[in-house]
């Protein structure tokens, strides 16, 4: 042990940083880290010394090699489906470049695969032209990534949802003068294949299902008693959804009025029947009145 | 011993980790162990399945909370929106205590998720002195820190880790988390006494041990949590819990995780131990691998458990 420290914690600490998240290894590490240290892999004792046993490179890779190998580890179990279509050795690949652009910055490893659709859909060969495998693979990122922020985010387990009388006992003023309040765990999204079926063969059937056929699919997405669900619904039935969720300030008269000149018979025929299944689901949580 | 010396944290007994593998056994059977550890960061932002099953948890068991993402010894600054979802959990589960680990795991913005060694020097000790305080005013409560294992020293280092650890709890009043399989892993990664490390630490600070198994490469060890203790561990606790007296113990496994029940029936050895009486399946060497690229150091910590009907 030395006498004197010779170098401050802070550039110490971006040091060791710099070398074992470097994405060539840590000699590539140490050179690329000449702003924080000044030496060559030769000398790296002069700031980590060896045991009789292990050199200091080998020592400092248990570091670089774990940095890697526990956060790929991380996305792996995030997007379970994903690593299964793409197999293991590429995923690991895919989730090894990702690691390199979007360096962690959250205390939790929650965050971590976050950005992981937008790298996809970044990283796609920009040659592809019909819709095919990466555009399959963006949109199982993405349906995973909706499953974990629903899992982990507010749900409605400790709340009342509206049941199907509340919906139907509506007055005509509430119609005109409140907004339905969606549940927090609700999510809406668009996308281009069936994934949510691929999904669920993978995850909860561990079975090995082939790349489904391009199909637009609008799923609906929510938590009950803890579980994720999720359901594909019709165009119409998906589009009156999201107006009630996203139109927070447009009462729920308004807004079905405006789908009934768009959706006419098909809304018609099956409002009734959508407003009991999102009853039952717990789509939404209570009234707010639009005159506050 | 009493418990004014342990900073007025109890002796708890034998603890497991609370992992998401064994939460449908424990719904089920409420098992009879004496205390479950969480990892903090796995529970503090769930608003879901997790945080339920620790509030049931809570409700029936004493439960301490143990991080690893605060981060202590970095040169960045605390996050105090972390500090500050920490001290409401622990709030709301009532945890009896609050440990992280002496270690930093990112600089500049980052996370590596890593609980990477700092160097035992004045400058640090003096920085993560400061940090500790500043944590305990915030939680408003001590602080347990325990000791990592680690795979490198530093030049820069002017004193033992026992050194650095006895005056960093002294100079913070914080409490110490003796992981004694964590003393053997860093002793034989640095080549130094375990027994020297042990009989250093000012044992009325120690709170809390921790015990694991680990991945013995040859050239050097790494804290896997992926097996059972090994002999000399168990030898070294022996002695731990000599010099203490004897403090809340808690095993870890957190990769190859078996039955509940098996293990329980891991920890529940420390009895045995104590007492000298001879324990069925004695581990006689550590787990040895040739392949070491694979092997991760300490758990990942990590909870994924979302699924969609």
């Amino acid at each position: 042990m030395n006498e004197q420290t010779s170098r401050s914690l802070q550039s110490l600490q971006t040091w060791l940083q710099s070398v074992i998240t470097h994405p060539n290894g840590v000699s590539a590490g140490i050179l690329g880290a000449q702003d924080h240290i000044t030496l060559t892999p030769e000398e790296i004792e002069s700031v980590v010394p060896a045991s009789s046993q292990l050199d200091s490179i080998s020592k400092i890779e248990v570091y670089g090699n774990a940095y890697y190998a526990r956060l790929i580890e991380c996305l792996g179990e995030e997007f379970p489906a994903v690593k299964h279509a793409l197999g293991a050795d590429t995923f690991d690949s895919f989730a090894f470049s990702y690691l390199h652009q979007f360096s962690s910055t959250s205390y939790t490893l929650s965050d971590l695969g976050r950005q992981f659709p937008s790298f996809l859909e970044q990283t796609k060969p920009s040659d592809a032209g019909e819709l095919g495998w990466a555009d399959f693979l963006i949109d199982l990122a993405r349906l995973e990534w909706h499953y974990s922020e629903i899992f982990n985010g507010p749900g409605t387990e400790k709340i009342e949802a509206l049941t199907s009388e509340n919906l139907q006992s509506l007055t005509p003023e509430q119609f005109t003068m409140c907004r339905l309040v969606p549940a927090p765990c609700l999510r809406l999204d668009e996308f281009r294949f069936p994934i949510h079926e691929y999904a669920t063969a993978v995850r909860k059937k561990h079975e090995s299902p082939p790349l489904p056929a391009p199909t637009l699919t609008r799923l609906v997405m929510t938590r009950r008693q803890y579980v994720v669900r999720r359901v594909a619904v019709s165009e119409a039935e998906y589009c009156i959804l999201q107006e009630l969720v996203n139109c927070t300030d447009e009462s729920i008269g308004s807004i079905l009025d405006r789908a009934a000149e768009h959706w006419g018979n098909e809304m018609q025929e099956h409002l009734q029947e959508w407003f009991e299944r999102w009853a039952a689901a717990g789509y939404f949580v209570g009234l707010e009145s639009l005159t506050r | 011993m009493p418990s004014e010396t342990r900073l007025g944290f109890p002796n708890l007994g034998l603890g497991v980790g609370l992992r998401h593998v064994h939460f449908s056994h424990i719904l089920e059977t409420w098992p009879n162990v004496d205390w479950f550890e969480i990892i903090s960061e796995n529970f503090m932002d769930s608003q879901g399945r997790p945080r339920d099953i620790l509030d049931q948890v809570a409700e029936r068991y004493p439960v301490v909370m143990h991080g690893v993402s605060l981060s202590i010894g970095s040169t960045d600054p605390l996050n105090h929106d972390y500090l500050l979802k920490l001290k409401k959990l622990a709030g709301e589960i009532n945890a009896v205590w609050v440990s992280d680990h002496v270690c930093w795991t990112g600089v500049a913005g980052k996370n590596s998720h890593d609980l990477l060694p700092i160097p035992f020097n004045e400058e640090s000790l003096s920085h993560i002195v400061q940090r500790i305080k500043t944590v305990q005013e915030v939680l408003e409560r001590p602080l347990v820190l325990e000791n990592p294992s680690s795979y490198i020293t530093f030049q820069d280092s002017t004193m033992s880790e026992w050194e650095f650890i006895s005056r960093m709890s002294e100079e913070a009043d914080c409490g110490l988390l003796l992981d004694v399989n964590n003393v053997y892993v860093s002793a034989y990664n640095h080549e130094f006494d375990p027994y020297e490390f042990l009989q250093s630490l000012p044992h009325e600070r120690v709170v809390q041990f921790h015990l694991a198994g680990h991945l013995n490469c040859g050239t050097h060890c790494i804290d896997t949590h992926d097996g059972r203790v090994i002999d000399e561990v168990w030898a070294l606790y022996k002695k731990a819990h000599e010099l203490t007296g004897g403090v809340s113990t808690l095993l870890e496994w957190d990769a190859n995780i078996p039955s509940f029940d098996e293990m329980h029936a891991e920890v529940l050895k420390a009895r045995d131990f104590l007492a000298e009486k001879e324990v069925e399946e004695l581990n006689t060497s550590d787990q040895t691998a040739t392949d070491q690229t694979n092997s991760v150091p300490h758990p990942i910590n990590y909870y994924v458990g979302s699924e969609a009907e």
